[in-house]
């Protein structure tokens, strides 16, 4: 049973329960659950790319990272009203993304992850070889939040900035998870399971490929810009191929496909790894078993525990309609 | 040679894979409505011919003409768009997808919906409907909400049938449709091409000798990638080469 | 569809518990020991670094009993692994959870301009124990941030003066990786060095990390040189001094080098280092009673090996850190704690500290030269150069 509103339902009850956060909490856990809201969107958005149409990138952090460097050099180079900038910064990145997206979809499985981290080694070196236009390793400290002219709404607060940062999170995961159930999203599984037939059937691969191969580099570039407001600064590291690996393996964690389990993950293994890194020295030793474990134990990730859950139901209240075995045929 | 109109046409067609050559100099001419056999034995390039057909392999030389447009450039979504469809001999679904899933794939296609990216699928009512009435059409309705993953053998040859037939095609390929199916299976199967419409072409690459005089008006019978005969059902069917070649196998 | 509502409002019950739980563990004392958020990478490719110059600030508060103006001092160590995002990330946490007082730490240049960034929005005080990016003390720079560490290029520009000046050397070649650190150190060798008449003849930049440096070395004309100044560190400085020498370019024939040619380095070199000139800002031959001091309190910590850099950076930050509580009377008046480190003025192991305006370290530049030892290749004070700030030119 697949209510045609379940995800709104969660998206509604998510927001309900995060709206209360600066109330409950310090300051301290608002600021961590902004960023973790900003990787959470990022993983989301890689979703359709990994989970739906089942190309693995590694160099995602590139459209993250750049939309953020677009926005600071906007904004310190040529004196751009930070909302302009931030225009700039994303249009900047989904522009690359379109650029690139006709050669890269071309590839398939180990050759596109490969070829994405070669992409976003290459802007990694542009980033850090960029002198003081980008501000080389150093990257660009110093970049101001811009000001909605709302005197009740300061986004230079963390609780300001912590509700803006939600606002973009609700808008831009109801756009995925619409775009996922759509048409558009049912035919990038199809592309997944079986790019042939879809072919056959008229499907404009490449074309669709391209095109969720955007959409993911758009949610990135989104979240790049607000993740560069709120730290006041990009550097090489947010283009940076581990933050790259840290996007894919939210993805994977959080369950390919399911939109909210990588967002789940996305999220949740920021706050997991910010504490765990407080508690132990050897937190690397600590999360690499964790995520080993999450993968050995929860293959479908965290996502399939809903499934869990709800088989398991059914078994106990009647003949199970969810999972099926197979019946031969005769 | 008649005023009936062709629906495909193949002129001189050469496929080579590195050194080997897998079809040379195939011609066919397809008359709209006709039930046309493929026939000969494994690795004569059946199949090879239907990739070619289909757009999804590129000849050395030769043309692939879609009611009497040349498409031998176009890729394999542009033909079927044209009312191409095809089956595979290997069964090519959406495995983790429902049945009904895999069928409005097509059905979508066919309503010209197939591009919507904000409206969900599951409210797409015509295309869901038209593939419900597929399902229904080919008596595996019941298996609608199934994962491909879970039907037996033969559902999933019939699922097959029913994805290309949903794309609401023109020429309809059949690759090996009766492969690894049951007698009875076999039987109903048959009874399914019968009731295929007049207007509708099909080309169909069988082993079943019983099926393909069955079904076929026309004959082609490949050897080596050559064509070695092809005319009329009944006259092939009496053709020493051919009876030699593949008959006495 | 419950069964997610009830998750939900399950979750933000469990969060809502753990954060009163936080919140009341956060709840300031009213007369606290002081916390001191220590920012260092444990993990990672500047792990070596980062223990050790926690090392030396736990070194130096466990010398004055861990109190300072009869007040606790609590240190909180956090690991940045290098990473500006994670030092960000537990910059946050300590300062929003541990409720620390003030930052120091960071080691490498990377994390620096975030940091700084974060210690300037936050106003939280910093202390940049190591970590050399000349922007942190540069004109932008914040009122709460301070370097005890010398700034990228301070002590090669006192290399460059005497080489040209006191050595002689006409024309120089420069060996750096080519990163910011490379960059910025070159820039301040060359600075002075061509201001004391000297010429660049060659900028060779090998990548990060290489340990081959022949395709670099053979692009510059021996003879056309007679100094070379190299900025490697590791692995990659002994390969270097060791092709070099295979060019025939031996330190006694002019090779200079930033202060990364260590002790281990310098003996794996044997007799070719001989020679060899470094410029830095601490050397365990310093003569002094205060080093004498320190020398002690690190053989007591345990280690059977003579301060480097790192154990001595670490150790000095926390030194002037302590001194500014001190005269401040205590952390709790900001400004006050602020305007304390901005008047430091102390004698440490490596001679006179204060800060400059900019908050960026004036101290001692001590020139050493490798020579014979009884055990091995010694390196020997040759030059001291007092009150070196960040844009140092030799006088007149």
């Amino acid at each position: 049973m697949r209510s045609v509103l379940r995800d709104e339902r969660i998206l509604l009850a998510g927001t309900l329960v995060l709206c209360v956060v600066p109330f409950v909490f310090g300051n301290y856990w608002t600021g961590l659950l902004t960023q973790a809201l900003i990787f959470a969107g990022v993983a989301m958005g890689l979703d359709i790319l990994v989970g739906f149409t089942g190309m693995p990138s590694l160099g995602h952090a590139a459209f993250f990272g750049l939309s953020g460097y677009g926005a600071a050099i906007g904004i310190q180079r040529y004196d751009l009203n930070p909302w302009l900038a931030a225009l700039t910064g994303i249009l900047f990145s989904i522009a690359l993304a379109v650029l690139f997206a006709p050669l890269a979809v071309r590839m398939r499985g180990l050759a596109f992850l490969t070829i994405m981290l070669a992409f976003g080694q290459v802007c990694w070196g542009i980033a850090t070889r960029g002198g003081d236009f980008t501000g080389g390793e150093n990257g660009l400290p110093g970049i101001p939040r811009p000001s909605l002219g709302l005197g009740w709404w300061d986004l230079k607060t963390t609780d300001g900035f912590y509700y803006f940062t939600l606002v973009c999170t609700v808008l831009v995961s109801f756009v995925l998870v619409r775009i996922a159930r759509s048409a558009f999203g049912a035919s990038l599984l199809g592309i997944r399971e079986n790019e042939t037939r879809m072919m056959t059937m008229g499907y404009h691969v490449a074309a669709r490929r391209a095109a969720a191969f955007s959409i993911a580099a758009g949610a990135g570039a989104i979240f790049g810009v607000l993740s560069a407001f709120f730290n006041g600064y990009v550097g090489p590291g947010t283009l940076d191929w581990r933050l790259s690996a840290q996007f894919l393996l939210s993805v994977v964690i959080g369950g390919a496909g399911s939109l909210w389990g990588p967002f789940v993950a996305g999220g949740g293994l920021h706050i997991v790894k910010t504490y765990i890194t407080g508690q132990t020295q050897y937190w690397p030793m600590v999360l690499g078993a964790l995520y080993v474990f999450a993968v050995v134990v929860l293959p479908g990730g965290i996502a399939s525990l809903i499934t869990l859950a709800r088989n398991r139901r059914n078994r106990s209240s009647g003949p199970a309609t969810g999972s099926t075995t197979a019946v031969s045929s005769k | 040679m008649s005023a009936t109109p062709v629906a495909l046409t193949v002129q001189k067609l050469t496929v080579r894979f590195g050194g080997i050559v897998a079809l040379s100099d195939v011609d066919l001419t397809v008359a709209k409505g006709s039930r046309y056999g493929i026939l000969g034995p494994n690795g004569s390039g059946k199949t090879t011919l239907f990739n070619s057909i289909s757009g999804l392999n590129t000849p050395a030389s030769g043309t692939i003409a879609l009611h009497g447009t040349d498409v031998t450039n176009r890729p394999a979504r542009a033909r079927a768009k044209m009312g191409l469809a095809r089956t595979f001999q290997i069964t090519s679904l959406f495995p983790s997808l429902t049945v009904r899933g895999n069928v409005a794939m097509a059905t979508r296609m066919a309503d010209g919906v197939a591009g919507s990216w904000w409206k969900p699928a599951d409210l797409q009512i015509s295309a869901n409907d038209d593939a419900g009435a597929m399902l229904e059409q080919l008596r595996i309705g019941h298996l609608a909400n199934r994962t491909v993953r879970s039907l037996g053998y033969g559902e999933q040859r019939q699922l097959e049938i029913a994805m290309a037939l949903a794309t609401r095609p023109s020429v309809l390929l059949l690759d090996e449709p009766t492969a690894g199916l049951s007698n009875a299976e076999t039987v109903a199967l048959t009874e399914l091409v019968r009731t295929f419409p007049k207007e509708l072409t099909v080309l169909i690459i069988e082993h079943d000798l019983g099926v393909i005089f069955e079904l076929t008006d026309q004959l082609t019978v490949l050897q080596n990638g050559v064509m070695i005969a092809s005319g009329p059902s009944a006259q092939i069917r009496e053709d020493p080469i051919v009876k030699e070649v593949y008959l006495g196998r | 569809m419950k069964r997610f509502l009830t998750l939900f409002l399950a979750l933000s019950f469990a969060f809502t518990g753990l954060g009163v739980a936080v919140a009341q563990d956060a709840t300031p004392e009213a007369s606290g020991p002081i916390k001191i958020g220590v920012l260092n990478p444990t993990t990672g490719s500047f792990a070596v670094f980062g223990e050790q110059v926690n090392a030396g600030i736990q070194l130096y508060f466990d010398s004055i009993g861990n109190e300072v103006a009869g007040i606790p001092i609590e240190l909180v160590f956090a690991d940045t692994a290098g990473d500006p995002q994670q030092a960000l990330d537990q910059a946050r946490r300590l300062v929003g959870e541990e409720d620390v007082d003030m930052l120091m730490g960071i080691i490498n240049s990377a994390v620096v301009p975030p940091l700084a960034e974060f210690a300037a929005t936050e106003e939280i005080p910093l202390v940049f124990s190591v970590g050399g990016a000349q922007v942190a003390t540069g004109p932008d720079r914040s009122p709460y941030v301070f370097r005890t560490a010398l700034a990228n290029g301070q002590q090669d520009r006192v290399l460059g003066w005497y080489t040209a000046e006191i050595l002689g050397k006409q024309s120089a070649a420069t060996f750096a990786w080519d990163f910011i650190v490379g960059e910025e150190r070159v820039g301040g060798f060359a600075d002075t060095f061509t201001a004391a008449g000297g010429e660049i003849v060659s900028e060779q930049k090998p990548p990060l990390g290489t340990t081959d440096y022949g395709p670099f070395i053979g692009q510059v004309d021996p003879t056309s040189i007679d100094v070379a100044y190299a900025f490697f560190s590791g692995p990659g400085a002994l390969a270097f001094a060791q092709q070099m020498a295979d060019f025939g370019l031996t330190p006694n024939v002019g090779l200079v080098a930033s202060d990364y040619f260590t002790a281990g380095i310098l003996e794996e070199m044997g007799e070719t280092a001989l020679g060899l000139v470094q410029a830095g800002g601490y050397t365990s031959s310093i003569d002094t009673p205060e080093n004498a001091a320190y020398l002690e309190a690190f053989a007591a910590s345990g280690q059977d090996r003579l301060p480097g850099t790192y154990d001595y950076e670490g150790y000095l930050s926390a030194m002037v850190v302590a001194d500014a509580i001190e005269r401040a009377g205590g952390i709790g008046d900001e400004q006050a704690f602020l305007d304390a480190l901005a008047a430091a003025d102390i004698t440490t192991p490596s001679g006179q500290f204060t800060f400059d305006e900019s908050g960026q370290a004036v101290r001692t530049i001590f020139v050493t030269e490798v020579t014979e030892g009884d055990g091995g290749p010694v390196q020997s004070i040759v030059e001291t150069v007092d009150g070196v700030g960040q844009s140092w030119a030799a006088a007149g």
